[in-house]
């Protein structure tokens, strides 16, 4: 393979990573649409042709499970909003509808919490941003929730058995959850997907330009003028 | 160098030559690219992993019936570079040119084959385990099995298509009734077997039934998982053995048409 074939194939190698990058631009792109789009009410997303009303299923307060073996150090309530079989790319949403105080995070089976917790957007949106890949040994990531119609979400990373837990200093009977989850089941976490997209532009556009350099340099040489003149196309 | 040894340099080259050739021509400079954003869009927004057991594993590379819209896309693309660039060669008699190069004509075949089936294939599999590793690892690494499965058993039908095509190409030596048959056969492989698995339920024929989960083993593995496509009870179901020999049987069908097709372009080709 001569010079010019083998900047043909890096410039090519180039423009198919960054054609891979527009298709995770695009749907990273949707999948942040509809984070940002997020209205508090059961049909939020039927502004979108593409998501629908997921379920909604209002759970009354002292029906979770409690975890075994879980002391907590000052005497708390617990919740746990089982997710095993949630779909990947399913949002969860935990609606609080009172006043009452509470910690909410992400935990494997065992409790140990998975993710740090950050609030987002202009709607007091608490979003679990990125899955820890280091279960149990991250810092606990706790939000402590005091306001009204606080939401909680959560984008399900991977088909495993997670949990929301949540406490409260307070009696149980003042907890109100609306849990709610869309069945969106095929969105790439945005971060994620930007970040994918990111790094393959990049890297394909440093190919491309690559490739692009050495074959005018390949075609400079073959009509035998010198590299630094051998400027056109 | 010894005198055995310069014509073999020199066939390997010519590969190597008339694949790049082919590649071109197969592939121009928007063809893949856009090729590689439709599949890698395709299967972000409709390969869905809907729960984590084994079954949804299977139909996230298989999608209903082996019809989905990365399947679509690798079918348009066999085609175009099949039936339209192989069979226009024929028409225009540029194969003539093609058939100049220091290479024997099995070689030349596999040349063209590479470049019109297996990169787009590559393509293919490339969006297809990448993005179900990105998006989650552990249920990919726990489930690997079913997933590869479900993209063999999803391949079958374009590489039946792909088959079809190749025989139809050296039959009219010509781009346009070989792109016809291909997509012809194609719906006919989608749409006429769910009607003929729905007769062979419904209608008690275990046979029919059999011979569709062999001409599409996606049902035979829909079956398996048990989630027969809502047909009729007492139905066939095979076993996990079964339907992976229904697999394996396909796919040498398709590997045996392609076998043929190879012979009869030797033959056609050094006559």
């Amino acid at each position: 393979m001569d010079r010019s074939s083998k900047a043909t194939v890096v410039f090519r190698v180039g423009t198919l990573l960054v054609a891979i990058a527009l298709a995770f631009g695009l749907i990273s792109y949707m999948s942040n649409l509809t984070v940002s789009g997020y209205h508090p009410s059961p049909c939020y997303y039927n502004f979108s042709p593409y998501y629908f009303c997921g379920n909604v299923d209002t759970v009354p307060a002292g029906t979770f499970t409690v975890l075994d073996g879980w002391n907590p150090a000052s005497p708390q309530q617990m919740y746990f909003f089982n997710m095993s079989s949630r779909p990947v790319g399913a949002e969860v949403y935990l609606l609080k509808t009172n006043q009452t105080t509470f910690d909410v995070w992400v935990a494997d089976k065992s409790g140990l919490p998975l993710a740090n917790v950050s609030l987002y957007g202009p709607q007091e949106l608490v979003w679990f941003s990125d899955y820890v890949a280091s279960h149990g040994q991250e810092v606990v990531g706790q939000y402590n929730v005091s306001r009204a119609n606080v939401v909680v979400k959560y984008f399900v990373p991977d088909v495993e058995p997670l949990m929301f837990v949540v406490t409260s200093g307070n009696a149980q009977s003042s907890l109100n959850f609306t849990y709610l989850e869309t069945n969106i089941g095929v969105m790439i976490n945005p971060s994620l997907g930007f970040r994918v997209a990111g790094y393959l532009a990049a890297s394909g556009a440093v190919l491309a330009v690559f490739g692009v350099v050495s074959r005018r340099k390949g075609a400079g040489r073959a009509r035998g003028v010198p590299i630094s003149s051998s400027a056109s196309p | 160098m010894s005198l055995r040894g310069e014509p073999k340099k020199r066939r390997g080259s010519a590969f190597t030559e008339l694949l790049s050739i082919y590649l071109h021509l197969d592939h121009r400079l928007p063809v893949l690219e856009a090729s590689a954003f439709l599949l890698f869009s395709g299967v972000l927004l409709f390969s869905s992993v809907s729960s984590g057991d084994t079954y949804s594993a299977f139909s996230y590379m298989a999608g209903p019936a082996g019809l989905s819209l990365t399947s679509l896309i690798l079918v348009v693309l066999i085609l175009k570079n099949l039936a339209s660039g192989w069979g226009n060669d024929f028409e225009k008699g540029t194969m003539q040119t093609f058939l100049t190069y220091p290479l024997s004509r099995g070689k030349a075949f596999l040349a063209r084959l590479v470049s019109s089936l297996l990169v787009p294939l590559g393509l293919l599999t490339l969006a297809q385990f990448s993005v179900v590793f990105l998006i989650a690892p552990g249920f990919a690494l726990a489930h690997f099995g079913s997933l590869l499965l479900g993209y063999l058993a999803a391949l079958t039908t374009p590489l039946l298509v792909a088959a079809v095509v190749v025989l139809s190409v050296l039959w009219a030596k010509s781009g346009g009734v070989p792109f016809a048959i291909g997509l012809v056969v194609y719906f006919m492989m989608l749409i006429f077997t769910a009607f003929l698995l729905s007769i062979g339920y419904n209608g008690g024929y275990p046979n029919l039934v059999w011979m569709v989960f062999f001409l599409n083993p996606v049902y035979a593995f829909s079956s398996y998982f048990g989630n027969p496509a809502g047909w009729g009870l007492g139905a066939p179901v095979p076993t996990y053995v079964q339907a992976v020999g229904l697999l394996a049987g396909n796919l040498l069908l398709s590997l045996a048409l392609l076998v043929v097709g190879a012979l009869l372009f030797v033959k056609r080709t050094e006559a």
